[in-house]
C-alpha cells in the first residue's frame, strides 16, 4: 500500500518547469535592483540627522513588514489602478500583471533591505569611520572604502537569504495569474488531477536548491574577498 | 462596491480566535529555531570540516526548497511511512491521531533554524577578534568571552534581522492551513468562502497582523534601545 | 558633504521612478473597451487557472476548459460582446469581479444565497459537477452512500472551503444534524494524497469530483490504478454550476441566457461535455 512513487516523472517534468524559470528569475531581478535602490534610500533616512526623513522611513517599514504579501499584492493590484484612473483619467486596470507583482515584490524587498543595511552600517565600529576622515578622505571616500566593505560583510549572509526568500515568493504572483516555476508546478499538478505532487516538487525543489547554492557560493565569495585583512572570531 | 462592515467586524472578532495558534506557532518555532540555529552558526563560524558541510547543505536545502514540498513531506509522506512501520513493528498507536500542529511546528521550525543560523552567523563575524583576545587575556574562559563579552554584541547586531525573521515567521505560519491548522489567516477565508467576501476578509486579516506585528515589532525596538545604550552614538554617512 | 548625498539619493529616487515609468509604458497595452460604438464590447472573464476540466491553464500557458469552451460557444453567438479570458486565482476573480475589473467569472461556482445576492446569476447554468465519495472498497458493505458513510464514521479527507465541495457537506450537515460528516477545512492543496490517506485509514472517505477518481485510480496509466480493486467510488450528485457576473451586468447575463439555450438546443453543450468529461454531464444535474 505504498505510496505511488515515479522517479523517472522527475525528469521528465524538469524541462516544462525550465521553461517558466525566465518569469521567475525575471521578477527576482527586477525586484532585487529597485528594492535594494528603495532600500538603500529607506536606510540612509533612517541613519540620517533629518526627524522627518527617519519617522517616514520608520514608519514605512513598520507598516510593510505588518502587512501579508496578499494583502499587498491586492492593494497594490487594485489601488494603483484607482489612483491613477482619479489622478490621470488613465485605466491602469489592464497592464501587465508582471508590473503589480514587481511593485508589490520591491515595496517588501526595499524594507527588508533597508533594516538590513542599517544594522550592518551601525555593526561597523564608529571610529573607523573617523580614522579615515582624519587621514584626509572625504566622507564619501570612508564610506565607500572603509565603512561599505566591512558592512557589506555582515550584511551578505542575511543578503543571501533574502534574495532566496525572493525566488521562492515569486510563487505569490500565481495570485493574480502570472505563472512562474512554481506555478507552473502547481498547473501541471493540477492539469493531473493532482497526480505526481510529490515528484513535480521535487523537481521544482532540484532547481530552487541549485538557485539557493549559487547565490550562496557567489555571497560567501564576495564574503571572503571583503574580509582579506579582517580580523573576525573566524 | 461598498464594505459589508458588520461582516468585517464579525470576521474580526472570529479570526481573533485563531490568535493563539498563530502566536503558539511562532513561539514554538522559535523555541526550537533559536539554539539549534546557534549551534549551528557556532558550527559555519569554527569550521568543524564534516559538521560544517553538512550544515552548509542543510542552510542551503531548508531555505532554498519550496515550502510546499516540505509540507507535503513532512504532513503526507512522513505518516504514511511511520504508519507502515508501526504496522510492521506491531505497535498499537494511531499515527494519524497527531494534532496537525505538531507537522506545522516541525516545518517551520526546519525552515526558520536556517535563518536565524545565518542571522547568528554574520552577527557574531562583526564582532572584532581584539574583544574576545583581550577577554581571554584578562583570565576569562572562551566560554565566558562568548556569553559575556561576544554574544551581547552580536545579539544587538542581530536584532533587527531577527525581528525581520520573527515577523515573516508570524505571517509565514498562514500556510499551516494546508495541513488544516486553522490560523487567522484560515478563519478569514473560511468565512470568505460562503458569501465570496474576501476583500473585507483580508482586511479583517490586514487588521489582525497590524497589531499583532506592530506589538512586535515594538517589543524589538525597545530591546535594541536597552541593549543599544553602550553603543556608539548615530551618524550621518 | 550632506549635500551631495542628498542629491545622491534624490538620483537613485528618480531612478527608481524612471525604471518604474518604463516598465508600465513598456506593459501598457491597447485596450479594446474605448473603441467606437459599433465594435463589440470587451468582456473580460476570469477564471480559475486549476481546476480541471472546469477552467485552467493548458501547457502553451492558453486557457482551457469545459466552462471555457462553453463561454467561447456563447461568445460567437454574441456579435455585441467579445470575451477576453483572464486565469487568476480564486481571490483575485472575486474581487475583480465586485471591483469592475472582470464583468464575468467562472470557477465552478455552486449558487448559495450569500453568493446570489452579491453577484447576478443567469438562468441557466453553464455545466454540472459529478461528485461523490472514493472509499475503501473493503468498506462497501456499510458505505453506500454519503448516508451510509455519515452514519460509518463520517471521517472525510479535509477540504478547501473555497471549493463547491465544502458547501455540499456543509449544506448536508446541515440537512443532517443527528450524524454530520467531520467537515475539516484545509487551504487548496492539490495533490491526489487524499486516495492513499483512505487506504492508509488516515480518513474514511474523499470527497471529490467523478472526473477525478477516473483518471487516478480506473484509468490504465492513472497512479492508483494498480490500487483500483481496493477503492470505490459512490456518486452523491450532480450538481449545476453557475457563471458569476458582476452587479450591473443583468443585460450581459440576458445574453449570455439566450445562447446557452441555443446552445443546447443544437446539442453543442452535450458535446462539449462529452470532449471534456467522457459524458453528459447536464443529465446529472437537477
Amino acid at each position: 500500500m505504498g505510496r505511488p512513487f515515479n522517479p523517472g516523472y522527475i525528469l521528465e517534468v524538469l524541462p516544462r518547469l525550465l521553461a517558466f524559470l525566465p518569469v521567475t528569475l525575471g521578477v527576482a531581478a527586477a525586484t532585487a535592483v529597485l528594492g535594494t535602490l528603495l532600500g538603500f534610500v529607506l536606510a540612509k533616512a533612517k541613519l540620517g540627522s533629518s526627524a522627518l526623513a527617519r519617522g517616514l522611513a520608520d514608519a514605512y517599514t513598520w507598516v510593510l513588514r505588518c502587512t501579508p504579501s496578499i494583502v499587498l499584492l491586492f492593494l497594490v493590484y487594485y489601488g494603483l489602478p484607482a489612483l491613477v484612473k482619479a489622478a490621470f483619467g488613465v485605466d491602469a486596470s489592464r497592464w501587465h500583471r508582471a508590473f503589480y507583482v514587481v511593485l508589490t515584490f520591491t515595496l517588501f524587498f526595499a524594507a527588508t533591505m533597508s533594516e538590513l543595511m542599517r544594522s550592518a552600517y551601525l555593526a561597523v565600529d564608529r571610529g573607523q569611520r573617523e580614522a579615515a576622515l582624519s587621514h584626509g578622505l572625504s566622507e564619501f571616500q570612508a564610506f565607500r572604502r572603509i565603512v561599505l566593505p566591512q558592512a557589506a560583510v555582515s550584511a551578505l549572509p542575511n543578503v543571501a537569504t533574502a534574495l532566496v526568500a525572493l525566488l521562492k515568493e515569486g510563487s505569490l504572483a500565481y495570485t493574480v495569474g502570472l505563472v512562474d516555476l512554481m506555478g507552473q508546478g502547481s498547473l501541471i499538478i493540477a492539469r493531473g488531477f493532482g497526480a505526481w505532487s510529490l515528484e513535480t516538487y521535487l523537481a521544482a525543489a532540484l532547481i530552487y536548491w541549485a538557485l539557493t547554492v549559487a547565490i550562496e557560493k557567489a555571497a560567501g565569495a564576495l564574503e571572503r574577498r571583503l574580509s582579506v585583512g579582517r580580523r573576525g572570531l573566524a | 462596491m461598498g464594505l459589508d462592515l458588520d461582516y468585517l467586524a464579525r470576521t474580526l472578532l472570529l479570526s481573533l480566535r485563531g490568535l493563539p495558534v498563530t502566536l503558539g506557532l511562532c513561539v514554538a518555532t522559535l523555541v526550537v529555531s533559536l539554539p539549534l540555529g546557534f549551534m549551528l552558526a557556532i558550527v559555519g563560524i569554527y569550521r568543524v570540516r564534516v559538521l560544517r558541510k553538512l550544515a552548509s547543505v542543510y542552510i542551503s536545502f531548508a531555505r532554498g526548497t519550496p515550502i510546499v514540498l516540505q509540507i507535503l513531506v513532512v504532513y503526507s509522506v512522513l505518516p504514511s511511512l511511520a504508519n507502515q512501520v508501526a504496522i510492521r513493528a506491531g505497535w498499537d498507536v494511531d499515527v494519524f491521531a497527531l494534532n496537525p500542529l505538531w507537522y506545522a511546528v516541525v516545518v517551520f521550525s526546519f525552515n526558520t533554524t536556517a535563518v536565524l543560523s545565518e542571522i547568528v552567523r554574520s552577527a557574531i563575524l562583526t564582532v572584532d577578534r581584539g574583544q574576545y583576545e583581550a577577554a581571554l587575556s584578562s583570565g576569562m574562559t572562551s566560554r565566558q568571552a562568548y556569553r559575556r563579552i561576544i554574544v551581547p554584541q552580536a545579539l544587538l547586531v542581530a536584532l533587527p534581522n531577527l525581528a525581520n525573521a520573527t515577523i515573516n515567521l508570524i505571517k509565514g505560519t498562514s500556510l499551516a492551513f494546508l495541513m488544516a491548522v486553522r490560523d487567522v489567516t484560515a478563519i478569514a477565508k473560511i468565512e470568505a468562502a460562503r458569501g465570496y467576501d474576501y476583500v473585507e476578509s483580508y482586511l479583517a486579516v490586514f487588521i489582525v497582523y497590524v497589531f499583532v506585528c506592530g506589538a512586535t515589532q515594538a517589543l524589538f525596538t525597545l530591546i535594541e534601545r536597552r541593549l543599544g545604550i553602550y553603543r556608539a552614538p548615530v551618524v550621518a554617512f | 558633504m550632506k549635500s551631495i548625498h542628498d542629491s545622491a539619493s534624490l538620483g537613485l529616487a528618480a531612478l527608481v521612478a524612471a525604471a518604474a515609468l518604463a516598465l508600465v509604458s513598456s506593459c501598457d497595452r491597447p485596450r479594446g473597451d474605448q473603441a467606437a460604438d459599433e465594435a463589440p464590447r470587451v468582456v473580460y472573464s476570469a477564471h480559475t487557472q486549476n481546476y480541471v476540466p472546469y477552467g485552467y491553464i493548458d501547457e502553451k500557458g492558453g486557457s482551457d476548459g469545459f466552462e471555457i469552451a462553453v463561454l467561447r460557444a456563447v461568445d460567437e453567438l454574441l456579435p455585441d460582446y467579445e470575451f477576453r479570458f483572464v486565469p487568476t486565482s480564486d481571490e483575485d476573480l472575486f474581487i475583480g469581479l465586485e471591483t469592475g475589473r472582470y464583468q464575468l467569472a467562472t470557477k465552478g461556482a455552486w449558487a448559495t444565497a450569500e453568493r446570489r445576492e452579491k453577484f447576478v446569476f443567469p438562468k441557466n447554468p453553464i455545466a454540472a459537477s459529478v461528485i461523490g465519495i472514493a472509499f475503501r472498497s473493503e468498506d462497501s458493505g456499510r458505505i453506500k452512500d454519503l448516508d451510509s458513510f455519515a452514519a460509518y464514521s463520517g471521517k472525510l479527507v479535509p477540504i478547501s472551503p473555497q471549493s463547491a465541495q465544502y458547501t455540499v457537506v456543509s449544506d448536508y450537515n446541515a440537512a443532517h444534524p443527528e450524524h454530520p460528516i467531520k467537515l475539516v477545512p484545509s487551504d487548496v492543496f492539490i495533490i491526489n494524497d487524499a486516495y492513499l490517506w483512505v487506504l492508509e485509514g488516515r480518513y474514511d472517505a474523499f470527497f471529490d469530483i467523478k472526473l477525478s477518481f477516473q483518471k487516478n485510480v480506473e484509468a490504465e496509466d492513472g497512479p492508483f490504478h494498480h490500487l483500483a480493486s481496493r477503492l470505490a467510488y459512490a456518486p452523491y450528485k450532480g450538481i449545476p454550476t453557475w457563471p458569476l457576473f458582476a452587479r450591473g451586468e443583468q443585460a450581459l447575463a440576458d445574453a449570455y441566457d439566450g445562447a446557452i439555450e441555443r446552445l443546447k438546443a443544437e446539442g453543442t453543450l452535450a458535446e462539449l461535455s462529452r470532449r471534456y468529461f467522457g459524458e453528459d454531464v447536464f443529465r446529472f444535474a437537477e
